[in-house]
């Protein structure tokens, strides 16, 4: 159903823009710090805030309002879970976990955007594309791994600002939307993006 | 520096800050482990009495024949486990006994080493472009190894109330608990990760409360 709504949407966007001329068209490709929040599973899994991430995307203006692009990120999750005892049954295990979580979201990227007068940017969009991610869990001098692949929609908003004629500084904020897969339940989070763009 | 330079030394700083590998463990003891197991088939309540061997059982991979001598870890570390077990168990309720006064259980200690190589070796790397050896291929390194050996100590309460069904009568274990951990640090913080960890498979253990 969420997938349906996601498509709609990114269908009227389209529909509501005009095409952009060809000389107006505006090419960027961004850089930006990301930092992340699990949500769901991956909260559950790690809780803690992550303050290490990196990502870039190209996108050029396809119509007035609109633009298209891609691009690739890279998450990294970790918490120090401290000392704890895990039971299950009649099994009880106890020691330090660490627990490790690398995301690599791709996407297909389209934004419905407003400039105004001041050199601001205003969008709302989204992404599609898969997410790849490596879960690890180190206890003992043992690691657990487990990696997937997962379909992934990704709306965003954002502000970007001309801080000079060929450079922007942005700020977005991104839900990554990662869809279960048969063996791995739903991982999602927010991504929280700071960085400077380039026309 | 102009304001290119500047944007792009700020975009290359956050790249290798989110590229940071985060952390592990720093201490010995963050790698200590504690597994512990019991059967669901034996009312523990009944059982109220103990008794255990003050030896420490080495396994090694040269078992030894029957007949011949078993190896034991030496008597200085067995009385550190003996005696943390006999104060856990005393404080869960448990009366300890001679093994000739009829026990409801009997605790069994024994002790293994395993010991693991890392071994690293990239074929790029070798010095066969004579006289250049030492070189090596940008990426690639020379190879390496480390090694690292845990101990694992294994506590088993063996019932002594249930008749034995198995044609060369053993006993049933009512519990188990494995400890296990790197074999390093200096010798009183060995002794005392081996009393921690006692007293925590224990802890963990509260059906063997009286």
């Amino acid at each position: 159903m969420k997938k349906i709504i996601y498509t709609l949407a990114a269908i009227s966007l389209l529909a509501m823009a005009k095409p952009a001329k060809a000389q107006d068209r505006e090419k960027i490709f961004n850089m930006y710090y990301s930092m992340g929040l699990g949500t769901g599973d991956l909260g559950d899994y790690i809780s803690k805030f992550s303050w290490r991430g990196f990502g870039m995307e190209w996108k050029t203006d396809v119509m007035d309002n609109v633009s298209m692009g891609f691009g690739a990120e890279w998450n990294v999750f970790y918490e120090d879970m401290g000392y704890g005892t895990y039971t299950r049954d009649n099994i009880a295990l106890s020691g330090v976990q660490y627990r490790y979580a690398n995301m690599f979201p791709m996407t297909a990227r389209f934004n419905y955007f407003k400039d105004n007068a001041a050199g601001m940017r205003f969008f709302g969009g989204a992404g599609i594309g898969t997410t790849y991610m490596i879960h690890d869990l180190d206890m003992n001098i043992y690691r657990w791994n487990r990696d997937t692949w997962q379909f992934l929609i990704a709306p965003e908003v954002g502000v970007s600002y001309d801080i000079s004629a060929d450079n922007t500084l942005m700020l977005s904020v991104k839900y990554n939307l990662n869809f279960k897969t048969k063996e791995v339940p739903s991982q999602s989070y927010l991504a929280f993006n700071i960085g400077f763009g380039f026309r | 520096m102009n304001y290119k330079k500047l944007l792009s030394l700020a975009t290359i700083t956050l790249v290798l800050f989110s590229g940071c590998r985060p952390g592990g463990a720093e201490y010995i003891s963050d790698l200590d482990v504690v597994g512990t197991a019991y059967t669901k088939e034996i009312d523990f309540s009944t059982r109220k009495t103990y008794a255990m061997w003050d030896s420490i059982v080495q396994i090694t991979s040269d078992q030894p024949e029957p007949g011949e001598d078993r190896q034991f870890v030496s008597q200085t570390y067995a009385s550190i486990v003996t005696s943390e077990i006999d104060r856990q168990m005393k404080a869960l309720g448990w009366t300890k006994v001679d093994r000739n006064q009829n026990p409801d259980a009997y605790i069994q200690n024994a002790s293994m080493q395993n010991t693991y190589v890392y071994y690293y070796y990239s074929y790029y790397y070798y010095g066969y472009y004579y006289p250049y050896s030492g070189w090596y291929y940008p990426g690639y390194y020379p190879p390496t190894y480390s090694s690292t050996t845990t101990g694992t100590l294994l506590m088993m309460l063996i019932d002594a109330k249930t008749e034995s069904t198995s044609p060369n009568g053993t006993q049933p274990v009512l519990w188990v608990g494995v400890i296990n951990g790197l074999m390093e640090g200096s010798t009183s913080s060995f002794t005392s990760r081996v009393s921690s960890n006692v007293g925590q498979a224990f802890k963990q253990s509260p059906i063997l409360k009286r």
